[in-house]
């Protein structure tokens, strides 16, 4: 039984297993269409607990002053919450007056940027100064990594854009220092209880959780998991990868991306490993993604009719992947170094099939070898198989055959055309 | 003119500029294209949630989730020629939901899925033999890359890219899994 039975087998098993839930899908996404500005309409109660504990703080506000009590203890009632991310997670609560309930550090880093200051009772902006003074002494934000979010939760929509507008300028404007200037994410937190669960369950600020969430909406490919571990400042360079804005982020300034190599280094490193000149580079893309663990270069582009696909660590300039195909049938992995010469050589070989790679011994003599093992005369065969692939990092062909009532399975160094494996099993 | 075949047909169309096609229709609020994608995904979609479930309501569940998400969410798909990564990684997005909300305790065991499959229409020895194979000897991650690669049409270097693993890594579990299958159905059928 061949690979491709088998693969045909399985889709046909599985295909007759799957219900049918068309009618609900379709009926569930136009109910939900009408039903979409009625979510959003969660945060609506708040306001009104807000204006009645509003008039009972009042009272107590009237009630404290006559007793002589001291003007701090005016008002207990967490108002806002603004929580700064940078890699140091820190949240502020604050009252009705902006002066500072307490501040709580959400991370390691965020213990040691608040250290032994104590903020109560003081009001935001002094907070804000000494917090973002501190992350900048402690070497938090830096050339390297100059970004920050900034996400502020309140009741009223309108307070919450105007105080995350002030941050934004006040912040911007502290990180305007001689070396570097910073970059600013700023959004207003939407209550949203599964994605509190998230942060809850990862340990990070609700305001992180929905810069994530919004960074997996663009772009699918990643996970939630996948973006945990990273910076603002990585976030930030994700965000702008994609080409498009996220909805909701408001951004100021650029992200640093001078802990890594640069695009033009990465471009270079790219051209230098497929031999190509960059005068005959078409279609040139280069985009910042996270994949493998470590941040990447992701480079594409086109030369004479063959496509290239780069991944670049971002960190070290390590090729950590490089295809180069023709069509969507045959792709291949280069894993041998090819100089400029070389590699117009093996342009010419390759030509519409791309079923040979000029360093490799190509697919006849796979097959002769193969044959020559196995004492099979090519005459005497029934169905012959031959498919380039990588195997433990070597790139080898698989070449499988029938013969005598027997089937053969060889791979066969694509290199060398050493055997490296054969299988040889009676056929029923 | 777009053609509909009935749902259980055999499915292995899934040309990535006709499903790109048909996202973009789909962002634009146009319930036909839905349709059309769910006849030529969903037994993609279906297969690989049950790979990861491996509990046929939830997978279901999953499928009915992932179709919705694509409707609502099609106005920020990019063309990038890989509609089915961006639908399978939906879809795994969906699972890993569903199986942290579960604690990844419930599992239905296998004979009672394989007892699910023995009154439905349509489906032969052989194909009983594949599924239950399939579900009961295949590692998780076996069975997602078998899948995977016999419904999604995924390369492996996709099926690398989709579940966070090595290429080297996908194509021996790849291997592995196809010999087990074989040696699997051969003695069934003998039996």
């Amino acid at each position: 039984m061949k690979k491709r039975e088998i693969d045909t087998s399985v889709r046909q098993a599985f295909s007759k297993v799957v219900p049918d839930v068309l009618d609900a899908v379709l009926l569930d996404c136009k109910q939900q269409e009408g039903k979409v500005i009625v979510l959003s309409e969660n945060t609506v109660k708040r306001p009104m607990t807000k204006k009645i504990i509003g008039i009972a703080a009042a009272f107590v506000v009237v009630f404290a002053a006559i007793m002589g009590y001291m003007v701090y203890s005016q008002n207990y009632k967490i108002a806002s919450t603004i929580s700064l991310d940078v890699n140091p997670s820190i949240e502020i609560f604050v009252n009705q007056k902006e002066k500072v309930l307490d501040v709580r550090a959400n991370n390691e880093d965020g213990k040691t940027v608040i250290g032994d200051m104590d903020f109560k009772g003081n009001s935001l902006d002094i907070t804000v100064n000494a917090l973002i003074g501190s992350m900048l002494k402690n070497g938090y934000i830096n050339e390297l990594a100059n970004s920050i979010l900034v996400s502020v939760d309140t009741q009223d929509p309108q307070q919450s854009a105007q105080l995350q507008q002030k941050l934004t300028d006040e912040i911007n404007t502290l990180l305007q220092t001689n070396t570097f200037s910073g970059a600013v994410l700023s959004q207003t937190i939407q209550q949203d209880e599964s994605l509190q669960q998230l942060a809850d369950q990862y340990g990070i600020t609700l305001g992180k959780a929905q810069l994530i969430n919004q960074i997996i909406e663009k772009n699918a490919l990643y996970t939630f998991a996948d973006l945990v571990p990273l910076s603002i400042n990585e976030l930030n360079l994700l965000s702008e990868s994609g080409g498009s804005q996220l909805e909701n982020v408001s951004s100021v300034g650029t992200a640093s991306d001078k802990a890594y190599i640069g695009r033009e280094s990465a471009m270079q490193i790219a051209f230098e490993d497929a031999g190509v000149s960059q005068s005959d580079v078409q279609k040139l893309e280069i985009e910042m993604d996270y994949e493998y663990g470590v941040m990447v270069y992701e480079i594409e582009f086109d030369v004479n009719g063959m496509e290239y696909d780069y991944d670049i660590n971002a960190t070290t300039g390590e090729i950590l992947k490089n295809q180069q195909k023709q069509d969507d049938d045959s792709w291949f992995n280069q894993n041998t170094q090819t100089s400029g010469s070389g590699q117009s050589g093996q342009n010419s070989s390759q030509t519409s099939q791309g079923t040979t790679q000029g360093n490799y011994i190509g697919r006849e003599s796979a097959q002769q070898i193969a044959l020559e093992h196995a004492g099979v005369a090519e005459s005497s065969l029934r169905q012959m198989e031959i498919e380039l692939d990588e195997e433990h990092g070597v790139m080898v062909y698989e070449v499988d055959f029938e013969a005598g009532g027997y089937e053969y399975s060889y791979d066969i160094d694509a290199t060398t055309g050493q055997v490296l494996k054969y299988d040889k099993e009676w056929e029923d | 003119m777009i053609c509909l075949t009935s749902p259980n047909a055999f499915n292995q169309d899934t040309d990535p500029a006709l499903l790109d096609a048909c996202l973009q229709k789909i962002a634009q609020d146009d319930s036909d294209a839905l349709a059309l994608l769910y006849e030529k995904a969903s037994a993609a979609v279906y297969a690989f949630a049950l790979s990861m479930l491996k509990n046929t309501q939830d997978a279901q569940d999953v499928l009915h989730d992932c179709f919705v998400s694509v409707y609502f969410a099609a106005k920020n798909y990019q063309t990038r020629q890989k509609p089915m990564a961006w639908l399978i990684t939906i879809a795994r997005n969906l699972c890993l939901k569903k199986l942290h909300e579960k604690n990844r305790t419930a599992d239905t065991p296998f004979e009672e899925l394989a007892q699910n499959w023995q009154e439905q229409p349509g489906l032969g020895a052989q194909d009983k033999l594949v599924l239950q194979e399939c579900m009961c000897h295949l590692s998780d991650e076996e069975r997602q890359i078998v899948l995977l690669h016999a419904l999604a049409g995924f390369k492996h270097r996709e099926i690398a890219q989709v579940l966070g693993l090595k290429l080297p890594t996908v194509l021996s579990k790849y291997n592995r899994a196809c010999q087990k299958l074989r040696k699997l159905l051969l003695k069934g059928e003998r039996s």
